[in-house]
């Protein structure tokens, strides 16, 4: 299903998106913020709940739709103290009791680096694939790394054995964070997007 | 007294079904997937099953039918069998099921851990299983460990830790 050179050109892409997405993300906060991308790979489904380490930790996922000529579902997952080192730098309150509940500044916070990461990313392979696709907007859930992702392969299984996973590496004011940016196109979006990578020129 | 090298925590991972004796331990992350645990008190033996979805209908050459819970949990009491388990003697403990995406409606009507848990609870009722005790439904994810010693199942979540049943 995933050839060589449809990975390439994935993870060309992917590093596009992140470039894009550091450049939006350092706009919106008036200092250098680096995305990059570390990996991007294709893992059996069984396999994405420890796809992020430690399956039994906490972490903060923000869930987007995608809906337009691509459709599908992408995720940012950071662990928790990573979430909360996020919120820090964006000028929130590292101490928000995020177990109790999450404060609305800092909940928008982590919603809209989501917001801003995964547009950056789908508007890159859009605009290479001559498509459009639009994320809605980021909810936010706590849980167990390894509860989130199973629900998240979730729908995805009925169709497919394998899941694409882009990991990341958030970086900013010497402080480096590990994000996972998930994205499971449908099986026909999926299609199109392989079509659309390895025929295009 | 065992030492903790002694205990082999085993990891079952989605769609797994996996199979051991006491001392060991049984561990699985749940979401909106079931734990399913079928255990033998005299053989010292359990199993736990690590449900995924509800039935395999028209799902063909699925690489890991185990998946399903319609498959899963007879595939797990043949398994007990085979190992020396008693049908006289098996009973089960059932956690997961969560919905933990509440706030959006991924399909409508039920949602995925509602259909699990039917699911499961009649391929053990199928089998003449009964069921003892369970932790279900909820919107929180569950981390569960069967000890094979106590045959307790124990589940952290982010909002209760260290429950028993």
């Amino acid at each position: 299903m995933f050839d060589d050179l449809f990975m390439s050109e994935l993870t060309i892409l992917a590093r596009h998106g992140a470039e894009n997405a550091s450049l939006a993300l350092s706009r919106l906060m008036q200092r250098k913020f680096l995305i990059t991308v570390n990996e991007v790979k294709t893992v059996p489904i069984q396999e994405v709940p420890e796809s992020l380490g430690e399956s039994d930790a906490i972490a903060i996922c923000l869930f987007t739709k995608v809906e337009g000529d691509i459709e599908g579902d992408a995720i940012l997952i950071l662990k928790e103290n990573d979430a909360l080192n996020l919120i820090e730098i964006l000028g929130g309150d590292k101490n928000v009791n995020i177990e109790e509940s999450i404060g609305e500044m800092e909940l928008s916070m982590l919603q809209e680096t989501a917001n801003i990461t995964i547009s950056s990313f789908m508007n890159t392979f859009m605009s290479y694939l001559n498509k459009s696709a639009i994320p809605s907007s980021p909810i936010y859930i706590r849980d167990l790394i390894g509860s989130i992702l199973s629900v998240i392969i979730m729908e995805s299984a009925e169709e497919s054995d394998n899941a694409l996973l882009f990991s990341t590496q958030f970086e900013c004011k010497n402080k480096e964070m590990e994000a996972m940016f998930i994205f499971l196109p449908s099986p026909s979006s999926l299609k199109k997007l392989k079509n659309g990578l390895t025929n295009a020129q | 007294m065992l030492s903790k090298k002694d205990v082999k925590i085993i990891k079952v991972l989605i769609g797994e079904v996996s199979l051991t004796r006491a001392p060991n331990l049984l561990q699985a992350i749940l979401g909106s997937c079931v734990g399913v645990c079928i255990y033998d008190e005299v053989e010292k033996l359990g199993g736990l099953a690590h449900v995924f979805l509800p039935s395999s209908d028209g799902h063909q050459s699925e690489k890991l039918p185990s998946k399903f819970a319609n498959i899963a949990i007879p595939m797990l009491r043949d398994a007990m069998i085979k190992h020396g388990g008693h049908q006289k003697n098996l009973k089960a403990k059932i956690a997961g099921g969560a919905n933990m995406f509440s706030k959006i409606t991924v399909k409508p009507g039920q949602h995925i851990g509602v259909l699990n848990l039917e699911a499961v609870k009649k391929a053990l009722y199928d089998l003449d299983i009964p069921i003892i005790s369970t932790d279900t439904g909820g919107n929180n994810g569950r981390k569960v460990e069967f000890e094979l010693n106590t045959f307790n199942l124990c589940i952290d979540s982010p909002v209760s830790k260290g429950k028993i049943i």
